[in-house]
């Protein structure tokens, strides 16, 4: 699966369970302030990303991530490790 | 309704009742801790600590209550076609005044409630906050105020949470956060709503105690029927964070709707 499909996926997915505009999902909108997304929301995410790794997240390699950006480059990272 | 000129004398009257009134409770607080609690926390084996505590806080709350109410500042009132079995369930409640709190917690001694930090690291406040029992709004730790309010409910305790997170702003629409759906939802509690009513506005944003109005406060308590948090989102999901989305919105619908009717009237259902 390509980066374009990932980020794809994972976009369609932020709408879906987030209720986000598909407009608003940028590379540089931030998790918290931009996308409305609280500590409860993080747990959902933390979810996301493991159906689309087939790994589980750690609390650990979460703890920096603050932009979609963000998000898909730990996504792309555990593919391409795992 | 007919207006009147505020009458800054019934005010300041007011104020000076209300600032008496919160310095006699501050009295028997500081009392309070150096004298009762020490006592109970002698004689009271740890698995009954936390029910005395807040028994013995909401002998406070209720002095408190009757001193606002013999002052004549305000008068509370219940409202419901019978308080429903709280026992387990998530109490939400909107909340114009510290004078919901401080009554829910005078009438409801057993009652568990969502506290913020500052409440709970509050100076003169914090042994009984703490010992309480009470649970912590944890924004750092989310899975422990599930599990927390959990455990709680499991035990029979109605948990208080007040989904603005804060006291309402006068005039401000409302605006839930999501963490009662959220809660509700994850940790699986029954919800009663509780719909209060304050007029005019008093200790609230912008209303502190040395600004009371220049007439009684009526404060009423309107209890709901319990109900499931799908019937605020118009049904069941399996996506949790959708479901929460949606709920909290119907939540804040369902309030602006019974808020906008008479206080007299039953609480329709959601």
């Amino acid at each position: 699966m390509n980066q374009e499909d990932i980020s794809a996926r994972f976009h369609k997915l932020l709408v879906e369970r987030f209720e986000l505009d598909p407009a608003d999902i940028r590379p540089e909108a931030r998790l918290y302030e931009d996308l409305d997304l609280d500590s409860i929301d993080a747990i959902d995410l933390a979810i996301v990303v493991r159906e689309l790794t087939g790994r589980k997240v750690t609390p650990q390699e979460f703890r920096h991530v603050r932009t979609v950006a963000d998000v898909e480059c730990e996504i792309r990272r555990m593919i391409d490790e795992g | 309704m007919e207006t009147h000129g505020f009458n800054r004398i019934e005010s300041l009257r007011h104020s000076a009742l209300a600032g008496l009134g919160f310095a006699i409770f501050g009295i028997v607080a500081l009392f309070g801790l150096f004298v009762p609690l020490p006592i109970l926390l002698l004689v009271t084996p740890r698995r009954l600590r936390e029910q005395r505590i807040r028994g013995l806080a909401s002998v406070g709350f209720r002095l408190l209550i009757r001193m606002i109410e013999g002052f004549g500042l305000a008068d509370i009132e219940v409202r419901s076609d019978g308080i429903p079995d709280l026992a387990g369930c998530l109490l939400v409640a909107n909340h114009p005044s510290y004078l919901d709190a401080v009554f829910l917690m005078a009438h409801l001694p057993r009652v568990n409630c969502v506290m913020k930090s500052s409440l709970l690291n509050h100076p003169l406040f914090f042994p009984f906050t703490r010992l309480g029992g009470y649970i912590a709004c944890d924004n750092d730790d989310p899975q422990k105020l599930i599990e927390a309010c959990r455990a709680a409910s499991t035990r029979g305790e109605p948990i208080l949470i007040f989904p603005e997170g804060t006291r309402s702003t006068p005039g401000a629409p409302l605006r839930f956060r999501r963490g009662a759906a959220q809660v509700a939802l994850r940790a699986g509690l029954r919800i009663v709503p509780l719909v209060v009513h304050c007029d005019p506005p008093a200790l609230t944003h912008g209303h502190p105690w040395y600004r009371m109005p220049d007439r009684r406060v009526h404060l009423v308590i309107r209890f709901g029927a319990p109900c499931d948090i799908a019937d605020f989102a118009g049904g069941s999901s399996e996506d949790l964070s959708r479901m929460a989305r949606r709920a909290t919105r119907g939540l804040e619908n369902y309030f602006l709707r019974q808020l906008s009717s008479k206080p007299h009237e039953p609480l329709l259902p959601p």
